[in-house]
């Protein structure tokens, strides 16, 4: 439908009743992409409110569509190629997490990618995707839904893969895998060994053949 | 006392200027709507601060600029945020939009935020069209920002892109998965 809204005579009130008024009276889709479609922005544009996101937030919005992951990657190539660093660790909570080490005015900073938590099968997901041709449940870890937890100012919020103990190996090997196409090849991967004492993780195989054992520490 | 160190971290609008009486010239939207504006305001924008000063250098009066590509109620908006940002520094602007984390002072998060997302659109497209750093870092960092903690169909929905089932099916579908 063609949304189409008053120039003058209007306030802003009467532009958000009337924006109201169509969604409910259409199909929400259609209302909102009438609303603003990122697609139609000039390309200098959409490069600005990618540049605007956090990885992990660049990372989710990849796996929407195929073409949003080729727009990322066009327009944000050297916010990608300057990614040097991916470690799998583990979290306070003792939970696998990937992040990217960047050094910054001297100091080591950590963008959490994601988080992968053991789930439950009576646990309910957020949302599915198909992360590499493997469909994996996904939460959010927010901080309205962390509210015990200290979080620091400039937290964001990441996805949290939910992993069931019998998919453990797969679900890890996806997520590596679209890690290597989304990311520069230039990229080396660390899996923090050390810190996986209490439960043995599984590391990805690509981890293993692709990098010199030295990586893996 | 002495300062704090971190005060000069965010950018700060500049302090008002005792200046000349304001220089009101008509700006036409696209769909022939006629608004007044102080010249100062209208020279955020790049684009009609090289019209302006066309007509300076050659003395014509300046009565009447067109904007040709910006509809009336987006020029209102735009014509707004210049008038309340007239006296800020451009340097402010243009050191914004090389930094990672753009600071939102709470005017302008105020301004964008109320707005719907069609509005915002059509007015961070105009701001691309004129040439207005300022408004468009703040704009981006608007559409970014509502980004966050959504799940992957919310912001589908948000940037308006299809289901895999609602692909057009021809090759040069924009976004065909």
């Amino acid at each position: 439908m063609t949304l189409y809204i008053e120039p003058y005579g209007s306030c802003y009130c009467c532009v958000i009743y009337h924006v109201t008024r169509c969604r409910f009276f259409s199909n929400s889709s259609s209302i909102l992409a009438t609303e603003m479609i990122l697609s139609k922005y000039p390309w200098l544009v959409q490069n600005e409110i990618l540049q605007n996101m956090e990885p992990s937030e660049l990372l989710l919005l990849s796996l929407v569509s195929k073409n949003m992951k080729k727009l990322i990657k066009s327009c944000q190539k050297k916010r990608l190629e300057s990614v040097n660093t991916i470690v799998y660790s583990t979290d306070v909570n003792n939970y696998l997490c990937a992040y990217i080490l960047r050094e910054s005015h001297k100091f080591m900073h950590k963008d959490i990618l994601m988080r992968f938590e053991e789930f439950q099968e009576t646990e309910t997901p957020d949302f599915q995707l198909n992360v590499s041709g493997k469909k994996i449940d996904f939460r959010l870890f927010t901080r309205e839904r962390n509210k015990e937890l200290w979080l620091p100012e400039n937290f964001h919020p990441y996805p949290v893969a939910c992993v069931q103990k019998s998919d453990k190996e797969s679900i890890l090997e996806s997520v590596h895998n679209y890690f290597l196409d989304f990311f520069a090849h230039s990229v080396k991967y660390y899996w923090k060994a050390k810190e996986f004492e209490d439960g043995p993780y599984h590391i990805p195989k690509q981890l293993l053949n692709s990098y010199p054992k030295k990586d893996v520490f | 006392m002495a300062p704090k160190k971190n005060s000069a971290k965010r950018p700060q609008p500049s302090t008002p200027k005792p200046s000349a009486p304001a220089r009101i010239v008509k700006v036409q939207s696209s769909d022939g709507h006629i608004l007044q504006a102080d010249v100062r305001a209208l020279l955020l924008s790049s684009t009609l601060a090289a019209t302006i000063k066309g007509y300076d250098d050659e003395n014509k009066p300046l009565e009447k600029l067109e904007v040709n590509n910006v509809v009336g109620f987006t020029l209102k908006l735009v014509l707004e945020w210049c008038e309340k940002h007239k006296e800020d520094d451009p340097a402010i602007a243009q050191a914004e939009k090389d930094k990672k984390n753009i600071f939102i002072p709470s005017w302008d998060r105020h301004f964008l935020t109320k707005l719907p997302m069609g509005n915002l659109f059509d007015l961070i497209t105009a701001a691309y069209h004129l040439d207005i750093t300022g408004l468009i870092n703040y704009g981006c960092k608007t559409v970014a920002n509502s980004a966050k903690g959504k799940s992957t169909e919310e912001m589908r929905e948000l940037f308006g892109i299809p289901e895999p089932w609602e692909q057009p099916s021809t090759s040069t579908a924009t976004w065909d998965d």
